[in-house]
């Protein structure tokens, strides 16, 4: 039964591992999901994640609160989405061009301030990592328990933002104009709906949200900012978009699919195999694509996804 | 379509015309770059980041202290693109640098082909494995540290079970982790040594999430060689308060109650070394591989030690103590040699029979299995392999001591004894490609049964006769 | 079209003001660039200048220039090729890794030892292993419907990973590091201005985008652009749409293979990681300031590689962090980007003035 028992820590490890992977990607993917909800497609999320990885970092840093960290990772990020909203709102620009324009900025800015702050040492500056909650009740629970309810409070509050922005999207009135915004921008122009304004605010929430799921590398998983600490998570944060396609749930399925392969490759590795080990660092980057071939045409792409809107042109 | 061809060719002469034209142009400009001054000009360059608080930070500042110590001026250049290296060394070599330190194994090829144009350059490579007139290498052995730490892990492991996780699986990384696992198997032979490659340096929460693995398939020993990667490595022991060990630097600072110790390439010494080369115009164009030492600062070439427990130091049992320096100095004294191992090495063993008696024999390689392994009474035992390959066998003494000839088919083969005990010694030879059996020849191997009678009837009878004598003599003694 | 008309219509363009918009802006990023450089207490004077001359200031610099150049239009040419087909292609970066490993195959075989066919064979297989890689995602595109953004970014890290297994194993050479062995003299190509490393590269460029050029006047070629302006009115026309997807991506993806062959062949001689420093992603940016004209991506390319050689030698000589180097190259962008504000202005004026 000793054997048992090992099989099954060695699982809930994995799983365990699986949901702190998806942690920071489902931050970034709801967050892009609002704004491609409204048109704005944003390749940037990468740079807007490092930024908020660094902002995070500094918050915390120098003033011990976490909170304080979180809201400027936000804001980090947020000025990025600022200056997306203006390229791409505003004037107009390709929005391809632009996104990857603000990855651009955000990798070299974060890395470029972090240098600033603090200059080279053997012994990077760190912060204590976020504490862990146990939900009272429920982290005790066998197997559930360490699976479910034994993370840092980053994890629930991105969970709980699953069925939220699915509020937030069907149920209000503001997740209406942004979806009129991002299906018939004139048809809401017509309703009386100020496009550009709802665009800015959903590209800055989405911003913001990506600042969080940064952050979550910096405070929650090691404590340190270094360059590129995000790993490509903002790519992958952009393909559970449309893998999600558009929906909070299936956003939250696509993230947990991708942290759990690349918990279970090493794993598997741990558990010492003899495939080599660069085909199951592909798994997660695969996975998804077999999936969408899976999910064969079926779209939900917002209509006006990456196409500017000019008042008052036909 | 054949139109367009021809008229697709005429407007790339004409392109290639313009560029080559306006190469000439720009090239004269190229002199107003003189060189002048008598001032040592030293650069540090590197694809590493100097602020990876590893790797490229530690050289930064051994460089930092040349010139704090000496009053040179250092110029450095981080974060290379591999395209861009051979550029990188040239600009130094061209603004008249007398010394470059580069910095990563990818420098090796280019330096040497810029060293080739620029004599009076000197080129240092740190990790490298090459040469020429003005190129040097110092490729530290870094496996004889890690040798170390797998055995201080086996002696302290609760669990018997060590872990490692590794960026890529490059030679070198592969080298150290082969010299952990010798360290870990010479001291409990039966030890579990798990690993896993990320497959990416700069992702501390892919190592955390390894290293958490690994604590779950049982290791209490995490060793990290991934450089920001293996941050993450620190932060899974330290969450699970299991031990770690630290890379290339001291990193206990890290994670003050979880790096037991570090494996640390003395970087300071290295390049001070390397300059020392150049001041007193006694460069050597070679490679050089210094090896273990005792401490930071202790005479002798090496460059290789381990970090102090630091605050950990209650922690370790004195026996430990005694015998972790017992085991270093053995591998400075070379009494125990940790090879370079370049391919992974996965365990083998094999039975023999002779008579009643069953032998195991165990050993690692790179290559095949044994099939069979025969004991030749009186001569010789010979082991059948599925492939060739990189062998290590370890062989009690009770079955061959004292090997003479190791052979393939009718070839002779060079072999290495690693290390010797009282009771076994291990060797380590290559099986040629093409061959499969080896033939392993000693002074004494296991007698057959015959002569095992004879042999233990003349020891009983020199026995005997001895403490007849002996007993004489006491006799003899109780006299007055 | 002639070699005149192009001479022609690029005269036209440089007397319209549109063309020099992008050129004032990114001085001003060099501005916004100077301040920065100015907050960590660097003479911004100084290292501009040190910029410029690493660019320009001696054979070799500027040979790196047109080196990088010969990289950046490539794969310039690879994306813009799928834009004007509306493909959007982010793939470039693994594709030119495959067609690095196509271009080494060749140079490490006999092959590598026969002159002149080396590097022809070499040029062709780094063209077919890039193309068959983007091909993945454009038939998993036109059966499956799988969008190509999220196929090709994807598939960039699983092309590295795949070059990584075969360094270390299968196609690595005897010894301690993780290469390929070197490829064979006949299928290095050869240095085209002694005392650089400008190799013959920059010709098969300079082809290539003449190739570009005409594509865009041949049958499939305008299918293409057709494809990619109206879907709806290229199915009505009878046009067969999967064709130009698949052609198209396979052209964009070879052009991005040619580029890593070219990595191979004229700089490294042997196939490592890492020999790419993103040049594929940049590709993306160039292709989208170049207006998708092989011309203006030629342009865009030698103006980023300028950028990016003198501001690495500036870094290098001056101690900046190597970010700034990145940052500044953003900002480039950012600035270009809202200098198509004042030539949206421009137009607007100019309607307004006809009225």
């Amino acid at each position: 039964m000793k054997l048992a028992g090992e099989t099954e820590a060695v699982i809930i490890g994995i799983i365990a591992s699986g949901i702190r992977l998806a942690t920071p990607v489902l931050f970034a993917g709801l967050g892009e999901k609002i704004a491609e909800r409204s048109g704005i497609l944003n390749l940037g999320i990468e740079g807007m994640m490092l930024m908020g990885a660094f902002g995070g970092f500094i918050g915390t840093y120098f003033t011990g609160n976490y909170v304080i960290g979180i809201l400027l990772a936000m804001a980090s990020a947020g000025i990025l989405a600022v200056l997306k909203g203006f390229l791409s709102i505003t004037i107009r620009t390709n929005q391809l061009a632009a996104g990857l324009a603000i990855w651009l900025l955000g990798t070299g800015l974060a890395a470029l301030l972090y240098r600033l702050t603090f200059g080279v040492r053997t012994a990077a500056p760190s912060v204590e990592l976020m504490p862990k909650i146990d939900i009272p009740g429920l982290s005790n629970l066998p197997g559930i328990g360490p699976i479910l309810f034994n993370h840092d409070p980053l994890v629930y509050i991105g969970f709980l933002l699953v069925p939220l922005t699915y509020i937030f999207i069907f149920k209000t009135n503001l997740g209406l104009k942004i979806r009129t915004v991002g299906e018939n921008p004139k048809q809401a122009d017509a309703l009386g709906v100020n496009v550009y304004k709802i665009r800015y605010l959903a590209v800055i929430v989405g911003g913001a949200l990506a600042g969080i799921g940064g952050a979550y590398y910096s405070l929650v998983q090691t404590g340190y900012f270094l360059e590129n600490i995000t790993g490509g998570a903002g790519w992958i944060a952009l393909a559970l978009v449309i893998f999600g396609r558009w929906k909070s749930q299936w956003i939250l399925v696509g993230a947990l699919i991708f942290g759990m392969v690349d918990a279970f490759q090493l794993g598997l590795q741990a558990l010492g195999t003899t495939l080599p080990y660069q085909f199951l660092l592909m798994l997660p980057y695969l996975i998804p694509i077999a999936v969408l071939v899976g999910l064969y045409k079926r779209t939900g792409a917002p209509a006006a996804l990456a196409t500017p809107y000019v008042r008052g042109e036909r | 379509m054949k139109s367009y061809l021809k008229k697709a060719s005429v407007v790339a002469v004409i392109a290639a015309l313009v560029l080559v034209s306006s190469m000439a142009i720009v090239a004269p400009l190229q002199i107003a770059n003189a060189q002048g001054g008598k001032q040592l000009k030293i650069a540090l360059v590197t694809d590493a980041l100097f602020s990876d608080g590893g790797w490229g930070a530690a050289a930064h500042d051994a460089a930092k202290l040349l010139e704090t110590k000496y009053g040179y001026q250092v110029a450095y250049a981080e974060s290379i693109a591999i395209p861009d290296i051979e550029a990188t060394l040239r600009q130094y070599a061209q603004d008249g640098y007398d010394l470059i330190i580069a910095h990563g194994f990818q420098w090796g090829d280019p330096a040497v082909k810029v060293g080739k144009d620029y004599p009076n350059t000197k080129i240092v490579v740190f990790t490298g494995l090459v040469s020429s007139n003005n190129v040097a290498s110092i490729f530290p052995m870094q496996q004889e540290g890690t040798f170390l730490l797998g055995a201080l892990g086996a002696m302290m492991t609760k669990t018997g079970t060590l872990a490692y996780v590794g960026g890529d699986q490059y030679p070198n990384i592969i080298n150290i982790f082969e010299g952990y696992k010798q360290g870990a198997k010479l001291v409990k032979p039966d030890i579990k040594v798990i690993g896993t490659y990320l497959g990416d340096f700069d992702n501390p929460a892919k190592g955390k999430e390894a290293g958490l693995a690994q604590i779950n398939n049982g290791a209490d020993f995490l060793f990290h060689v991934a450089d920001t990667s293996g941050h993450g490595v620190i932060q899974a022991a330290k969450e699970k308060k299991v031990y770690a060990f630290g890379a290339v630097l001291d990193q206990s600072a890290l994670a003050p109650d979880t790096v037991l110790t570090s494996f640390v390439l003395d970087m300071d010494k290295a390049f001070d070394q390397a300059l020392q080369m150049v001041v007193q115009n006694k460069f050597e164009g070679k490679i050089f591989k210094p090896g273990i030492e005792v401490g930071k600062g202790a005479s002798g070439d090496g460059i290789v030690y381990l970090a102090p427990f630091n605050q950990l130091d209650s922690k370790v049992p004195a026996d430990v103590k005694a015998k972790l320096q017992e085991l270093t100095q053995a591998v400075i004294d070379k009494k125990i040699l940790v090879p370079e191992r370049i391919k992974t090495t996965s365990d083998i063993s094999a039975t023999a029979k002779l008579g009643d008696q069953t032998y195991t024999i165990t050993g690692i390689s790179s290559g095949g299995k044994i099939n069979s392994a025969t004991i030749n009474s009186g001569k010789s035992i010979k082991f059948e392999f599925d492939k060739a390959g990189d062998i290590e066998l370890t062989l009690p003494k009770s079955v061959i001591d004292g090997i003479t000839v190791v052979k393939a088919g009718d070839k002779t083969v060079e072999f290495q004894e690693i290390s010797s005990s009282d009771s076994a010694s291990t060797i380590k030879f290559v099986l040629p490609e093409g061959s499969s059996s080896v033939e392993i020849s000693g002074t004494t191997v296991v007698p057959e049964f015959g002569t095992l009678v004879a042999i233990v009837l003349a020891a009983l009878l020199v026995g005997v006769i001895g403490i007849v004598r002996f007993k004489g003599a006491l006799l003899n003694l109780g006299r007055p | 079209m002639s070699v005149l008309d192009v001479v022609t219509q690029t005269r036209n363009k440089l007397r319209d003001v549109k063309f020099f918009v992008p050129f004032a802006s990114a001085s001003l990023a060099f501005v916004v660039g100077a301040i920065i450089l100015g907050a960590t207490g660097v003479d911004v004077g100084k290292a501009y200048t040190i910029m410029f001359e690493g660019a320009f200031g001696s054979a070799f610099g500027f040979g790196d220039v047109l080196l990088k150049t010969t990289s950046l239009l490539l794969t310039g040419l690879a994306v813009s090729v799928a834009f004007r087909c509306k493909q959007w292609n982010i793939g470039a970066e693994g594709q030119l890794y495959m067609g690095a490993l196509g271009g080494t195959l060749v140079g490490i075989s006999v092959v590598g030892l026969i002159p002149g066919l080396a590097i022809f064979l070499g040029i062709i297989l780094s063209f077919i292993f890039g193309a068959v890689f983007a091909l993945v995602p454009a038939v998993l595109k036109v059966k499956f419907g799988v969008n190509e953004v999220i196929s090709t970014v994807l598939l960039n890290f699983v092309a590295f990973l795949f070059i990584s297994f075969l360094l270390h194993g299968p196609i690595k050479a005897p010894g301690f590091n993780p290469y390929s062995p070197e490829i064979g003299n006949a299928s290095q190509m050869p240095i085209i201005f002694p005392g650089t490393r400008l190799h013959a590269g920059i010709i098969v460029a300079a082809l290539a985008t003449v190739g570009v050029y005409y594509l865009w006047k041949t049958k499939i070629g305008f299918e293409i652009k057709s494809v990619g302006a109206n879907i709806k009115a290229a199915r009505y026309a009878g046009m067969n749409i999967t064709k130009s997807v698949l052609v198209t991506l396979a052209i964009s993806g070879g052009l991005a293979g040619i580029a890593g062959g070219m990595l191979v062949s004229g700089v490294q001689h042997v196939l490592i990681e890492g020999i790419s420093p993103g040049y594929g992603f940049i590709a993306v940016i160039i292709a989208l300031l170049g207006r998708q004209h092989p011309i203006g991506v030629a342009i865009v390319a030698f103006f980023f590689s300028v950028l990016m050689t003198g501001s690495e030698t500036m870094y290098r000589s001056l101690g900046v962090p190597s970010a700034f180097s990145m940052t500044l190259q953003a900002l480039v962008l950012v600035f270009v980007l809202v200098g198509q504000l004042f030539v949206v202005w421009l137009g607007k004026r100019k309607v307004g003035g006809a009225r």
